[in-house]
């Protein structure tokens, strides 16, 4: 997807590499509030969360923000069991989060009706983690480096009247393409001559939402699938011999698209929103690609082929709940509370890969105090999650994976994350 | 032939998201590149977040920008096109104005996309005659975000980042290679690489001094995107019947898309009250520019295969010559006057810039090829304040056309029997272009 008129709204994007991984939104959800509520949003979101909950609710926005956000998470994963390493390294990762509400401020019949939303996070360190190891090496594909990627999200929400409400959002990534050419040149001098692009990817978040009375909504949010490949072919000479292409390629970045359903209190001094999300990994054809292609001429070369990785579709449940628990003129405070479980859309690892991956169950926390005038308007926000990696266990098939080799009879892998931050937000 | 190799090679590629190449060259927003660039001092618009960020709070209501421009260039080297690739992509942003803590504050965001890609490396030998500063290093995208205060009426302050990126990592390719039968070969590869940040900063400053001048000041900083190869390739190769171990290795590293480090010092002026007269100087670092072609060394270990298999020899290592580019001083110049209606206002422009050519004689082995270049711009612009119901801010649209001119410049080898040998370059680069604005 190469469209620069579609992408001025999501501006930026970045690069690529990695092993199955998806964004740290989908993992953590975006925002303060979102992440300490469970990773709901679709009918409760509020300011520019939204733009990656339900670009609708961006049409809420009556004033305009800026956020500035930091955060950071640990993982803790293993992997017990014969010829297993136990504790499985799993880099943390931190970031920041600028985020902009801006309503459109027409006059007449389009008075607040139209918004922008802008959701950046970008880690620390690097833009984006990415690995396609060896399905033999122990790993946590769906998860470690899921969270170590730059993502950008930029939507536009509409009120229709009527409690109706719509909203478009681009999400943006980036993907590498490029040759490498090592050969002499004519003075007997190696050289490499490297043709390497980037280019943006993007996948598209709707929503629509619609109030039922004046203190209940119901939201939708679909997500596209949001892919990013990196794929370099090398290609090598002035050996003495013939070597193959290398086509150093792979998915780095996946997010199945998916389908979230919410139901929402929006109204009073205890704000619940309850739904689900529905993921579908099953069309994930995994990270790596086979490094020699067949040739149109002959197709049924001897080069090694990929086997999907034969994920399923999950669902996952989502509560969060919010309570204001001091009001004064000049502040409010809020307490923020969540739950969700992620089932594994991996199967289990019976033979010699060792993909693995644990559905999780997650607890989210955190505090906001809003403030007023006389102080400055704005809010104050921390959050906090636990994921509890539920301990699975892979039987090795024994005609897969012999006796006495790494993993074999079986491993048991469990784990858990802890997530944290907070935010900063400004009304100007 | 059959060889069990095993490859394992650290590649680094790059990726460039953000740099101040295409709009240094080519302006960004019609406005300011219809007045030569010269807006250091007045610009307050999504541009700012490029020019100077200061200028941001300078802004007094939300506007969207979205604009579009393309660059046919014609750059011939002996009187032939070197078919350099045009440049155009979108542009715009958002400016949002407002107060945070009682001081005029304002948030801005500026882009530019190429149409084709977001960033392009390509790298070459030195010897190979191209144009250094506008074939690659126009292929790229710039994202900025910026913040800006005004402390006083007179002063405003902006600074914010630019993103870059590269990509380090390792790639290690393994399995069995059929070397007569290359596509039978059973290689897998895994990869480990990280795309790492790089920050530039863009920082700014402008003075008003009374009503009918005002002082900038900008900053932005160097940058260049690093890229790197390593490889080493283990395995066996077996031919009439022997088998020999194979141990290849490769190394490369070289830079592209060099961003010099640049300071601006800019005015603006009104002779008239619908006359404004802009002027920029600005200082380009050139001489820390480091060259795009690759330094690469490799090394080939066959034993055991003498009167079987010819082994070549090691080949040299690159030596890059330092290219000794030339720090500048570019002016600028630019005005603009208005024709004010009860409904609309016009706005005709023009301006000039000169730019040096940074690039020494190419006497020598490298063939850096460059021209000194004048452009010279005109525009027109167009607002229509409160058009409809719904919006009572403003509407905007400006358009530009420039036209830059690389005169003959003649290149002398100092040997006679150079491989290349001497060559004439000139060019010419036509580039058009409209913003489209919504104020609030």
């Amino acid at each position: 997807m190469r469209r620069p008129w579609a992408t001025l709204a999501a501006v930026a994007a970045l690069s690529v590499t990695g092993r199955a991984s998806a964004s740290p939104q989908d993992v953590f959800g975006y925002g303060p509030r979102a992440s300490a509520l469970g990773a709901t949003g679709a009918a409760s979101a509020e300011g520019a969360e939204a733009a990656w909950a339900n670009p609708a609710l961006l049409s809420l926005a009556r004033t305009r923000e800026l956020t500035l956000g930091f955060q950071a998470a640990r993982l803790s994963l293993r992997a017990d069991g014969p010829g297993m390493p136990g504790p499985v390294y799993a880099e943390p990762f931190k970031g920041t989060l600028v985020a902009a509400q801006l309503p459109l401020p027409f006059k007449s019949w389009l008075r607040d009706r139209i918004a922008l939303g802008l959701a950046f996070y970008a880690p620390t360190d690097v833009l984006v983690r990415g690995r396609v190891l060896y399905p033999e090496t122990p790993q946590f594909a769906t998860l470690a480096d899921r969270v170590q990627t730059f993502s950008l999200q930029a939507g536009l929400g509409v009120d229709l009247g009527r409690g109706l409400r719509v909203g478009a959002a681009v999400s943006a990534l980036a993907a590498i393409s490029g040759t490498v050419l090592v050969a002499t040149d004519t003075s007997g001098a190696v050289g490499t001559k490297v043709d390497d692009q980037l280019i943006a990817t993007f996948g598209r978040i709707v929503g629509a939402t619609y109030d039922v009375g004046d203190a209940y909504r119901i939201g939708v949010t679909y997500r596209s699938t949001l892919e990013a490949r990196f794929a370099v072919l090398i290609t090598v000479r002035d050996l003495g011999f013939d070597v193959p292409v290398f086509n150093i390629a792979g998915l780095a970045q996946y997010d199945p698209w998916q389908v979230q359903g919410e139901v929402a209190r929006v109204k009073g001094k205890t704000r619940v929103a309850i739904g689900a999300t529905f993921k579908r990994w099953s069309s994930y054809p995994g990270p790596p690609e086979p490094t020699v292609i067949c040739p149109p001429e002959k197709p049924d070369c001897l080069a090694l082929r990929v086997t999907p990785p034969g994920f399923h579709d999950t669902f996952v449940p989502r509560v969060g709940v919010e309570r204001e628990v001091l009001a004064d003129p000049r502040f409010r405070l809020l307490g923020r509370v969540g739950y969700f479980f992620e089932p594994s859309p991996a199967p289990e690892q019976t033979g010699a890969s060792n993909q693995f991956d644990n559905d999780r169950h997650a607890l989210t926390l955190g505090w906001a105090v809003a403030t007023r005038d006389p102080w400055p308007e704005g809010r104050f926000e921390a959050f906090f999650q636990f994921h509890r990696l539920v301990p699975r266990t892979h039987h090795k098939d024994a005609e897969q994976v012999a006796a006495g080799a790494p993993g074999a009879p079986s491993v048991e892998t469990s784990g858990h994350v802890l997530f944290g931050g907070v935010a900063v937000t400004a009304r100007f | 032939m059959r060889a069990r190799l095993r490859l394992l090679a650290a590649l680094s590629l790059v990726a460039l998201p953000a740099s101040a190449n295409p709009l240094g060259t080519y302006g960004f927003g019609s406005r300011e590149t219809s007045m030569g660039a010269a807006v250091t001092a007045d610009t307050n618009g999504a541009s700012a977040t490029f020019y100077n960020p200061a200028g941001l709070a300078m802004a007094d209501r939300l506007t969207l920008e979205l604009g579009h421009l393309r660059v046919n260039q014609r750059l011939l080297i002996d009187g032939r096109d070197t078919k350099t690739d045009p440049v155009k992509g979108i542009s715009g942003g958002i400016v949002a104005p407002g107060e945070l803590f009682r001081v005029p504050f304002a948030f801005g965001l500026g882009v530019h996309l190429p149409d084709d890609r977001l960033s392009r490396i390509r790298t070459m030998r030195q010897d190979i005659p191209r144009w250094e500063l506008y074939d690659n290093r126009a292929q790229l995208l710039f994202i900025g975000a910026m913040l800006a205060i005004r402390p006083a009426r007179w002063l405003s302050l902006g600074g914010g980042i630019a993103f870059l990126s590269s990509t380090r990592g390792d790639f290690a390719i393994s399995g069995r290679a059929q070397l007569d039968s290359t596509y039978d070969s059973q290689l897998r590869h895994e990869v480990d690489a990280d795309l790492t940040t790089v920050r530039v900063p863009i920082l700014g400053a402008r003075v008003e001094l009374g009503e009918r001048l005002s002082l900038g000041l900008s900053y932005r900083g160097e940058a260049k995107l690093d890229l790197q190869l390593d490889a080493d390739i283990r395995g066996e190769a077996q031919k009439l019947g022997i088998v020999a171990p194979v141990r290849y290795t490769l190394g490369s590293r070289s830079f592209d898309a060099f961003q010099p480090r640049q300071l601006t010092l800019g005015a603006s002026t009104l002779p008239h009250k619908r006359v404004r007269a802009n002027i920029d100087l600005t200082y380009v670092q050139w001489s820390s520019y480091q060259s795009a072609t690759s330094r690469s060394t490799s090394h080939l270990e066959i034993s055991g295969v003498d009167g079987v298999l010819a082994v070549p020899p090691d080949t040299k290592p690159t030596v890059v010559k330092d290219p000794e580019f030339r720090d500048r001083v570019v002016p600028r110049v630019g005005v603009e006057g208005w024709i004010v209606d009860a409904r609309v206002k016009v706005a005709a422009r023009a301006g000039y810039a000169f730019e040096r050519s940074p690039v020494p004689p190419q006497t020598g082995t490298t063939n850096f090829v460059d021209a000194d270049r004048h452009t010279i711009s005109v525009g027109a612009g167009l607002r229509v304040p409160k058009p409809s119901d719904v919006l009572d801010g403003e509407l905007r649209l400006d358009a530009h056309v420039a036209w830059s001119f690389l005169p003959e410049r003649r290149t002398v080898k100092d040997n006679p029997a150079d491989f290349v040998g001497g060559y004439r370059a000139s060019g010419r680069q036509t580039n058009v272009g409209f913003t489209l604005g919504v104020l609030f």
